[in-house]
Parts: C-alpha cells; structure tokens; sequence
C-alpha cells in the first residue's frame, strides 16, 4: 500500500482544501477498482487532512519555501524517512482498523499493520531512493 | 452572520474534511454491517469496461489455474450430462441419488505422440487417482483412447490413432454400427468398417460412440465422415473419417469410469461360457 505517497509528495504550497480533495478522490478511485467499501477512501482523507499540520510540525529552521516539495531529494534522506515513517503509520493503523472495524483481535491486527508497514515503507523507500537527485547541491 | 462567514473561512478546510470523513466512514460502515451492499464496488459499467482490460492481462498469467477449474466444471457437468443420457426419463428417478452412471476423472497430458503405429498418451492421472485398466478416455470433443497401463500416478493410452486401437461407433442418422480404426498412414484420417453399402450414408454426417460398450458414454460425437465409397469385394463402404478432436494438440481429457463395467463384464464373461 504505497499510494498514499502521491499525496505525501504534493507540493508544500497546495491550498490545504485541493490536498483534501484530491486525497479524497484517489481514495475514492481505488475503492471503485479495489471493492474496498470505503475503506482507501477514509484512510486517505485523515491523511489528506492531517498532512499540513505534520509538514507545520515539520518545516526546516528557515521556514517553507515557496516551491518545497517534500521529498527525498529536497529535504534529505532522514527528513523524508521520518516523514514517511509516521505518516504511513498513521494511515495503516488506520487503514487495518478500519478494515476490522472493531477492537477485537487488537494484537493479531498490530502485527498485520507492522509486517505491512515493513513491506511498504521499504517499496516507499526503494523507489524514493530511485528518484533522489542532489538538487541541494 | 459575519461570525459563522468567519468561521468558514477559518475553518473551511475542516469542515471539508469533517463532512468528507464522515461521508466515508458511513461507506465503510455500511459496507461492514451489510455485506450485499457496497457502494462503491467494481459492477459499474465504467469500471466493468476498465476492470475488463485488467482481467485480460490477470486471466492470461492465471491461465492453468483457470483451466483446471474450469475442467473440473466440465467434469462435473459432464457427469449430469452423461446421468441424463443414461436415463433418459429422470423424472422419475430421484436426481440426487449420488449414484451415476458413468464418471469422470480429469487429467492432463503430459506425453502425447502422433508419429508411430501405435501411438501412446501419458496422462498425470494413476491408480492412485482410480483409474484403472481399459477405461475409456475422452476429450471435451471427442474420443482420445483407451487406457493401457497404469502406474500410481500416471496412465498410459493408446490414442484411437493407432493400428490396434478398435472402438465401436454409430453412424447417427441410421444408428448403423461399425468399427473405428486405423490404417497407419495419416493420423488425422481413420477409417470405419463394417458399415453396409446400402445405408445411405453422405460426407460430412457425424458418427458417434456406439453407447452400448461400457468403455464410452453414448452420444459422443467421434468423428465426421470426410470420404467414402462402396467397397467392390465386400458389402460394406470404404469410409474415411476426421476426428473432431485433434489428438496432437490435446491438453487436458477425461478418465470415464463407468461404475457398472465390472458388473456388466462379468455378466456379460458368464453368458459367453455357458
């Protein structure tokens, strides 16, 4: 479960209410293709919505400028590691709880939302890493 | 007024969010309470189209996993088909008795030859799986063979294409019979004796299995008649016949057993000794 990188990688600078909506839709969108119900739709949105204050909490000494973009190659190989880290966290506890809709199970469901973190954060990762250039520099 | 036109404007993105969140939420609670209904869901005729193209790529990676299922279907249907065959008039008869006639066990080819005189098929099926010695197999289109051995987890058949081979069959629309063989030449053309020069009988008419023999289920169609002429020492046609199956390109077929051929061997052994 990688997409909710596309809305992790919007620019700093997008209006807060185009972020929600487009992390809406593409929720939306994978529903419709994936019968999840309502499920994508959900997760994507509270992290559509709570991006900004995670980038406000975030942002470099200096300020925001305006044309950052919060990946890998603007801000750093660590920055965008905790950035990722905790928002894909967010959305896969989220995700899984949802998706079992209940408490029960409670441990059975941390362990699924760990070992799918795993898998995602490391495609995350990797295909970050692909597209790192030194644009500090 | 001027005070909730502030608050839009200071907290119009949380507003979105709430009724957004809550739309959502209500999708996904529906979709847990009631199992049948799921709002957004593929059947659309949108994402039907989409999902279609999808499916194409998806069937063709899952395609032997697909097949098989798709031949235990055939297999299944198959036995209806054959218990229908058997007793024609089921209305009578109880529908699940459990007890068909003629059953089916799906194999694979694993080895197939077309070149030689007596021309054997390797199926991944053995006695492990129940198939015995001197049953019958078929295709979804044809006749294939008989089974000649049998080890626990293969069998081998000599396919009709074979000089030994000599299965009974009927001419359709005279109910005529006759035997299928074959004279070692070309092994997409088989010939048929026994059939009367005065049956009148034309190209192109199909020829089933005779149905009587316990190897084969009746009403299978074998093969179409592609040449024939009147033989001048015998009273019987010269007849070349096309099987509908193509034994060289076959991938999968069918075991038949017949759950009765015991009994009716042993029935019919008695009878030839008194």
């Amino acid at each position: 479960m990688i997409y909710p990188l596309t809305i992790l990688l919007l620019p700093v600078f997008t209006p807060r209410l185009v972020v929600l909506l487009l992390a809406f839709f593409t929720g939306l969108i994978i529903d419709i293709f994936s019968n999840g119900g309502g499920l994508h739709t959900a997760t994507l949105t509270a992290i559509g919505f709570s991006r900004s204050y995670m980038l406000d909490t975030f942002q470099p000494r200096s300020g925001w400028d305006k044309l950052d973009v919060p990946n890998i190659s603007q801000q750093g190989v660590t920055w965008f590691f905790y950035y990722s880290l905790i928002m894909f966290t967010m959305h896969h506890f989220l995700y899984f709880f949802l998706e079992v809709f209940s408490f029960a199970n409670f441990f059975s469901t941390i362990f699924r939302t760990f070992l799918s973190l795993l898998g995602s954060l490391s495609i995350v990762w990797i295909i970050s890493l692909f597209f790192m250039r030194n644009t500090r520099e | 007024m001027r005070s909730i036109y502030y608050l839009f404007t200071r907290f119009y993105v949380l507003i979105f969010f709430v009724l957004l969140e809550v739309f959502a939420l209500t999708l996904v609670y529906k979709s847990h309470k009631y199992q049948e209904v799921r709002f957004l869901n593929t059947s659309g005729a949108f994402t039907g189209t989409v999902l279609d193209y999808v499916n194409e790529v998806n069937t063709f990676i899952h395609l032997g996993t697909n097949n098989k299922i798709l031949m235990e279907e055939n297999t299944r249907l198959k036995k209806l088909v054959a218990y229908q065959n058997v007793y024609p008039d089921d209305s009578s008869l109880p529908k699940n008795s459990g007890t068909y006639h003629f059953d089916y066990i799906p194999a694979k080819i694993v080895n197939n030859t077309i070149n030689k005189s007596i021309n054997y098929i390797t199926i991944n099926k053995g006695s492990k799986d129940g198939v015995q010695k001197g049953l019958g197999v078929i295709s979804s289109n044809g006749v294939v063979g008989i089974v000649t051995n049998v080890s626990e987890n293969f069998s081998l058949i000599m396919s009709v294409v074979s000089v030994k081979s000599l299965i009974g069959v009927r001419h359709k629309k005279t109910n005529a019979l006759g035997n299928l063989r074959w004279n070692g030449e070309d092994p997409y053309t088989l010939q048929i004796d026994g059939l009367s020069k005065t049956l009148p009988i034309k190209k192109n008419d199909t020829i089933l299995t005779a149905g009587f023999s316990s190897i084969f289920p009746p009403e299978i169609v074998v093969a179409i008649v592609k040449q024939l002429e009147p033989d001048e020492s015998t009273s019987f046609y010269n007849m070349d016949v096309r099987l509908t199956n193509n034994i060289n390109t076959l991938s999968y077929v069918y075991v038949v057993k017949n759950e009765k051929k015991k009994e009716l061997d042993s029935l019919q052994i008695q009878m030839i000794n008194e």
